[in-house]
């Protein structure tokens, strides 16, 4: 099993280097360079262009390429033409803010999902069934900002259960009451966005359930004797959930890219904020550097969809 | 005689890959060294257990399979090759009808537009007279022209089968590969099928090449029978040769599994087959090489050859 | 001892519903089964023989089923019993080796523990004790290694080796009843032959009773005691087997004898039956169904009933006895 899991690392070099070398198009294609930001309009157009050659802005692609890997590997990812702080810095105080936001998202969504996905599958055709259905209606029907707003309206402005921006409130101090301001912040969006998200997987686990009922090995099992709700522990939940969980990596990456949307909605200083605010005030190096971030995230989200997958079937654990 | 088409010393092997970088370590020899002939109107029986490389050859001689090594000649021309395949139209004269009606009927397409296909491919025809011949298959495989339109889930397993026989035989081919074209079939369906094959193969004067593990079946369908275990050919005879005057111990093996109906004698054939198997255990390292595969073949008779091991060769050459 | 009566089905119809609507799928079926005796019961596709094990083995969804009539398992009525009353039945003393082998596993879990769930279920025997009787149990059914087999999965076995372990599932509390559907069709001939044999040998262990579900007449030649040939749902023909196969009555499995392949229809059409099976919504259940596919024959009159011919033989309706194939009239 190890190897097929250093196999599956090593397959991601070469993704990450096409990954890499197709951002650093984008970022050639994108008007400006690191100079738009400090050049005054009565600075002297030959000093530009020195300054450029010595920035080696005139050289050949590859090896302007080269620079730019070599810089990325020293954390260089140049500077945000709008904060005039390196991106790396920008990005540090943002990144923290999506994880765990997202994080949070999708376990509240799993713990959502999972247990009516199991419902709805296991009885499906009856009332609870119909009901989850109507439910899942909603989570899909419903624009995402509509729902955030009316959040936002009714927790955090109208009843003050829920803070209504930011991340932390200023008055925390010490690390205890940091982090617990941090996940009360969170606690609302993190709420909505899991609720919402829930949609797919209640809707696949439901079809999965209804399907393994059918199985021959259910069958078997219950020629066995097993007691019905342990056929539905042991061998349809187990059975269905497999392809849930390999999904999960996929899921995650799926919840950066949503956050865009809620981060705007609760003012939350996050990426998602981050790449709007960078593509408003056109700081291209920034909206490079999260497109990079974000694409080699995709790739260890499918990652470690393969390596749950390889933990969990036995089919694909034993070659 | 007229030779329809020569086999000679056929090997298909397929890589097994292993080891961190995948590299091919070992092959599976599912054909090794096979050769025959097959004249034109004659029928052929291809008989072996799942695994035996059976299906492999059938799927190499109508070209869906590569093969390692080899010739096949249809009418002198060394087939083998796709270009040549393509050139020469081979597949208008050499046809296909596989075990699974219906996953190899596609179920988007009209019976219509199945049969039609292959006369579209190789016969230039005009609207009408396609239409016509269409008309003419479907009756000769005894379904009513209104199947025409209809789509292939629409029918019965026995009639999906004999719309594949439809097809087969729509560019009036010269020889037809029959992978176990009746073993998902129930018995009277079965005899039905069996019974258009027999026919249109006399009437057409078409060869067959019939591939099964039942050896009733081909016992009643062909005429000439090879043995075939491990990829290898263990023995080659008429159909008396096989039946009545079996040599190679896999060929007894085989035949005395088959069940018998003839209860008065139940516990005799019983204590038969024990005998045989008990004799196959005991004598199979000296019937097959280190490898495990069987020796070449020796000719016993005019129409019969047997696998012999080195040491009983001048003993099988003497009979 | 072959006297004693394990299971007697008494007039057991049951209908499935399709679009809300109940169409009779099995009708009013009695067969018993006694210690040591192998019953077949034969049939093409939707004549209902696997419909009739599945209610014996009560494995029906029963919110789309309705059974009637009943059935005498062990001085039980095992249609009455609660799911749970049933389930402490199920496994124990009835178990049941389907058709499928790859697809009767759970591809997830362990071969041993699959065997071991039967025992977990029933027995209280200790962890030690039940290891130690998977092994046995693997040993039984002709499995090298049964340590190392037991710590695998599935898929890292072959088709014959899948059905043993079906087998070694099925047979694990030594039941009294084994109903065996189809146990040998997706099986070469060679490993049919041994996987037959290892079912009489565990009968003759247990003294215990086997359906056994099948269309292969070959089979059925070769191990049935007792033969049921059914049609639409219903027994039309029943005899021990020397007579089913000697001087078999019903038109129906007189042309099924007469569509097999033998020796002597080598070069011979093999026989065709007309026409094809009714499917469950157009069976009308107060006819004759097999005549439309014997058209030239008188059909009976309302619906035939079956009757005892001679001794244990029965047959249904009374066409027969009129009824020649078409080159014999």
């Amino acid at each position: 099993m190890w190897k097929t899991i250093i196999r599956r690392v090593l397959i991601m070099i070469p993704q990450i280097v096409i990954l890499s070398a197709l951002v650093f198009i984008l970022a050639k294609l994108m008007p400006g360079d690191p100079f738009s930001g400090t050049i005054g309009p009565n600075t002297d157009p030959k000093q530009i262009e020195a300054l450029k050659r010595a920035a080696g802005l005139f050289d050949p692609w590859y090896v302007q390429y080269w620079h730019w890997i070599v810089n990325l590997f020293h954390g260089n990812l140049g500077q945000s033409y709008t904060l005039k702080q390196p991106v790396v810095t920008v990005l540090g105080n943002r990144i923290g803010n999506t994880v765990w936001l997202s994080l949070l998202s999708l376990i509240v969504s799993y713990a959502v999902a999972i247990p009516l996905g199991m419902t709805a599958g296991r009885f499906d055709g009856s009332r609870r069934d119909r009901a989850i259905t109507i439910f899942n209606y909603f989570t899909f029907g419903l624009p995402t900002f509509v729902v955030f707003l009316l959040g936002l309206y009714i927790f955090g402005y109208q009843l003050n259960w829920f803070p209504t921006s930011g991340t932390i409130s200023i008055n925390a101090s010490g690390f205890f009451e940091e982090t617990a301001s941090r996940f009360y912040h969170m606690i609302l969006p993190g709420i909505l966005a899991g609720v919402l998200g829930t949609t797919s997987t209640v809707q696949y686990l439901r079809s999965e359930i209804i399907d393994a009922k059918s199985q021959d090995y259910v069958r078997t099992a219950r020629s066995k004797g097993v007691p019905t709700n342990k056929v539905y522990s042991r061998h349809i939940f187990r059975n269905s959930l497999l392809p849930i969980a390999a999904f999960a990596g996929f899921q995650i990456t799926g919840l950066i890219g949503g956050s865009v949307v809620i981060e705007q909605v609760f003012s939350y200083p996050g990426m998602g904020q981050l790449f709007i605010t960078a593509i408003t005030s056109r700081d291209y190096s920034v909206v490079t550097a999260i497109v990079l971030f974000t694409g080699i995230l995709a790739l260890f989200g499918s990652l470690l969809s393969d390596i749950i997958l390889s933990l969990v079937d036995p089919r694909i654990r034993i070659e | 005689m007229t030779v329809l088409m020569e086999i000679k010393d056929l090997k298909v092997h397929y890589p097994i890959r292993s080891g961190f970088w995948n590299r091919i370590t070992d092959y599976v020899y599912a054909a090794d060294g096979i050769s025959f002939t097959i004249e034109a109107g004659k029928t052929y029986g291809l008989v072996g257990e799942s695994g035996s490389g059976k299906s492999t050859i059938g799927k190499a001689i109508v070209g869906l399979e590569k093969i390692t090594s080899g010739q096949i000649l249809f009418n002198g021309e060394d087939v083998s090759k796709p270009s040549v395949r393509r050139k020469m139209k081979y597949n208008k004269d050499v046809q296909m009808i596989f075990q699974d009606s219906l996953s190899s009927l596609n179920p988007k397409k009209t019976i219509y537009q199945i049969i039609a296909e292959p006369i579209r491919n190789f016969d230039k025809m005009d609207k009408e007279s396609e239409k016509q011949r269409v008309i003419q298959l479907l009756d000769i495989v005894g379904l009513s022209k209104n199947a025409m339109f209809q789509y292939p889930h629409q029918f019965s397993g026995g009639q999906r089968q004999r719309i594949g026989i439809a097809r087969a035989i729509a560019t009036n081919p010269k020889l037809i590969i029959a992978d176990e074209p009746v073993s998902a079939l129930d018995l009277s369906i079965q005899a039905q099928v069996l019974n258009f094959m027999k026919r249109i193969q006399k009437e057409l004067g078409i060869s067959f090449l019939f591939i099964s593990h039942d050896l009733g079946v081909v016992r009643h369908m062909t005429k000439n029978i090879a043995i075939m275990h491990l990829g290898r050919f263990v023995e080659l005879g008429t159909r008396e040769d096989i039946y009545n005057n079996p040599q190679h111990i896999y060929t007894k093996r085989l035949l005395s599994a088959i069940p018998q109906i003839d209860i008065a004698n139940r516990d005799a054939n019983k204590a038969k087959r024990a005998q045989v198997e008990a004799e196959y255990q005991e004598k199979r390292s000296h019937f097959y090489d280190q490898d495990g595969l069987a020796y070449p073949m020796h000719q016993i008779s005019d129409t019969h050859w047997v696998s012999t091991p080195p040491t009983n060769i001048s003993e099988g050459a003497g009979k | 001892m072959k006297e004693e009566t394990l299971l007697s089905i008494n007039g057991v119809s049951v209908a499935f519903k399709i679009n809300g609507e109940f169409y009779t799928a099995i009708d009013d079926v009695s067969l018993e089964l006694h210690r040591d005796e192998v019953l077949a019961i034969v049939g093409e596709s939707g004549s209902g023989k696997s419909t009739l094990a599945t209610t014996v083995i009560g494995l029906h969804n029963m919110n789309a089923t309705k059974i009637t009539g009943e059935i005498n398992f062990q001085n039980k009525e095992i249609l009455e019993l609660s799911e749970d009353e049933f389930n402490d039945i199920r496994g124990d003393e009835m178990g049941m080796i389907f058709q499928d082998p790859l697809a009767a596993l759970n591809p997830l879990i362990r071969i041993g523990d699959q065997i071991k769930e039967s025992l977990d279920v029933h027995s209280d025997m200790t962890e030690d004790q039940k290891q130690a009787r998977v092994h046995e149990l693997l040993n039984q059914v002709g499995i090298p290694h049964p340590e190392r087999v037991a710590k695998q999965f599935p898929h890292q076995l072959s088709g014959g080796m899948r059905q043993r372990i079906i087998i070694a599932i099925a047979i694990a509390n030594k039941p009294q009843l084994i109903i065996a559907d189809e146990p040998t069709t997706a099986l070469d001939v060679t490993i049919q032959a041994q996987i037959l044999d290892l079912l009489k040998d565990i009968q003759r262990e247990n003294h215990a009773g086997i359906i056994l579900i099948t269309h292969d007449l070959g089979v059925v030649a070769e191990v049935a005691d007792t033969v049921a040939v059914m049609y639409a749902g219903e027994i039309v023909e029943q005899a021990p087997v020397a007579t089913l196969f000697n001087d078999a009555k019903h038109p129906y499995t007189r042309s099924l004898l007469r569509a097999m392949p033998t020796i002597d229809s080598e070069d011979d059409e093999l026989y065709v039956v007309e026409g094809a099976v009714p499917s469950i919504k157009d069976m009308d259940r107060n006819s004759d169904l097999f005549a439309p596919r014997i058209p030239w024959t008188k059909p009976d009159v309302g619906h035939p009933v079956l009757k005892e011919i001679a001794p244990n033989h029965y047959v249904r309706g009374e066409s027969w006895r009129e009824f020649k194939f078409k080159d014999e009239l």
